[in-house]
C-alpha cells in the first residue's frame, strides 16, 4: 500500500450537513414556524440527478432556470440553488417539520444511490484516458461497489 | 508487487480509494488522477508504510555506513 484517500463526488457538497444530508436552516426557523415555510439546506448539487431522484418517488418535477418545483397536495416543495450552487429545499404550505425532514432524507438517499451509479460508470469511462484497466468488480453486502484497477507497465 | 488501485464506492456517495504497490512520492501523482477518474474531491488522505519505502533507502544505508566509520 502507499496512499489511501477518502473522496466526495463533486455532485455532493463536501461541507455543511452530515448524515442525512439535510438540515433545517436555523436562521430561518422562527420565520419558518410563523409563516408555514420550512427551508432546509441539503448537500445536493446536480440538477439532473436530483430530478431523477424525485422521479423515482413518482414526483413530477417542474424545472425552471435554477429551480425544481413539485406541488403535492397541501404543500409545494421547491429546490433552489444557493450562492454556493448547492440546493436548498423550501416547503410551503401544510407540512410538518417531521414529514419534511423524512421526505428530504428519502430523496437524499435516492440521490446518493444515483451518485454511486454515476461514479461507477464514470470510472469505467474515464480510465480509458489513462493506462489503467479494470481487473475486477464486486458488490458487497453493504451495497458498496469495489473496483480493482490495474496500472499498466507503461505508467510505472 | 503489482500496482493497483482499489476503489470502493458506497451508497451514500462517498468513495474510498487505495493506491497499492507504488512507493515514495510517485504515489501522490495518483491523488490527482483519481480525482479526475472519479470526478471527486479528496477530503482526507493518508500515506501507508509503503510510501516511506523508496529509493531514499540507499541514502539511509550510506548514512549508516558513515556512522559506523565514526
Amino acid at each position: 500500500m502507499s496512499v489511501e484517500m477518502l473522496l466526495i463526488p463533486i455532485v455532493i457538497a463536501a461541507v455543511g450537513t452530515a448524515g442525512t444530508g439535510v438540515s433545517l436552516l436555523s436562521s430561518n426557523k422562527e420565520i419558518s414556524e410563523s409563516s408555514g415555510t420550512l427551508i432546509y439546506e441539503t448537500k445536493m448539487k446536480d440538477t439532473k440527478l436530483l430530478k431523477k431522484a424525485l422521479e423515482v418517488f413518482g414526483y413530477e418535477p417542474f424545472l425552471q432556470k435554477e429551480l425544481i418545483d413539485i406541488t403535492l397536495g397541501d404543500y409545494e416543495l421547491i429546490f433552489q440553488l444557493n450562492n454556493q450552487d448547492i440546493f436548498e429545499a423550501v416547503f410551503q404550505g401544510n407540512v410538518t417539520e417531521e414529514n419534511a425532514q423524512k421526505i428530504l432524507s428519502d430523496i437524499y438517499d435516492e440521490y446518493t444511490k444515483l451518485v454511486q451509479e454515476q461514479v461507477y460508470h464514470k470510472v469505467l469511462e474515464n480510465i480509458q484516458d489513462y493506462d489503467i484497466e479494470l481487473e475486477s468488480e464486486s458488490v458487497q453486502d453493504d451495497n458498496s461497489i469495489i473496483l480493482t484497477l490495474n496500472i499498466s507497465e507503461e505508467r510505472k | 508487487m503489482s500496482r493497483k488501485i482499489k476503489i470502493q464506492i458506497f451508497p451514500d456517495g462517498t468513495i474510498q480509494a487505495e493506491v497499492q504497490g507504488i512507493k515514495g512520492k510517485r504515489c501522490t501523482d495518483y491523488i490527482g488522477i483519481l480525482e479526475d477518474i472519479l470526478e471527486a474531491k479528496t477530503i482526507d488522505s493518508d500515506y501507508t508504510p509503503e510510501f516511506y519505502q523508496s529509493d531514499d533507502v540507499n541514502v539511509v544505508t550510506k548514512q549508516k555506513q558513515q556512522l559506523k566509520r565514526k
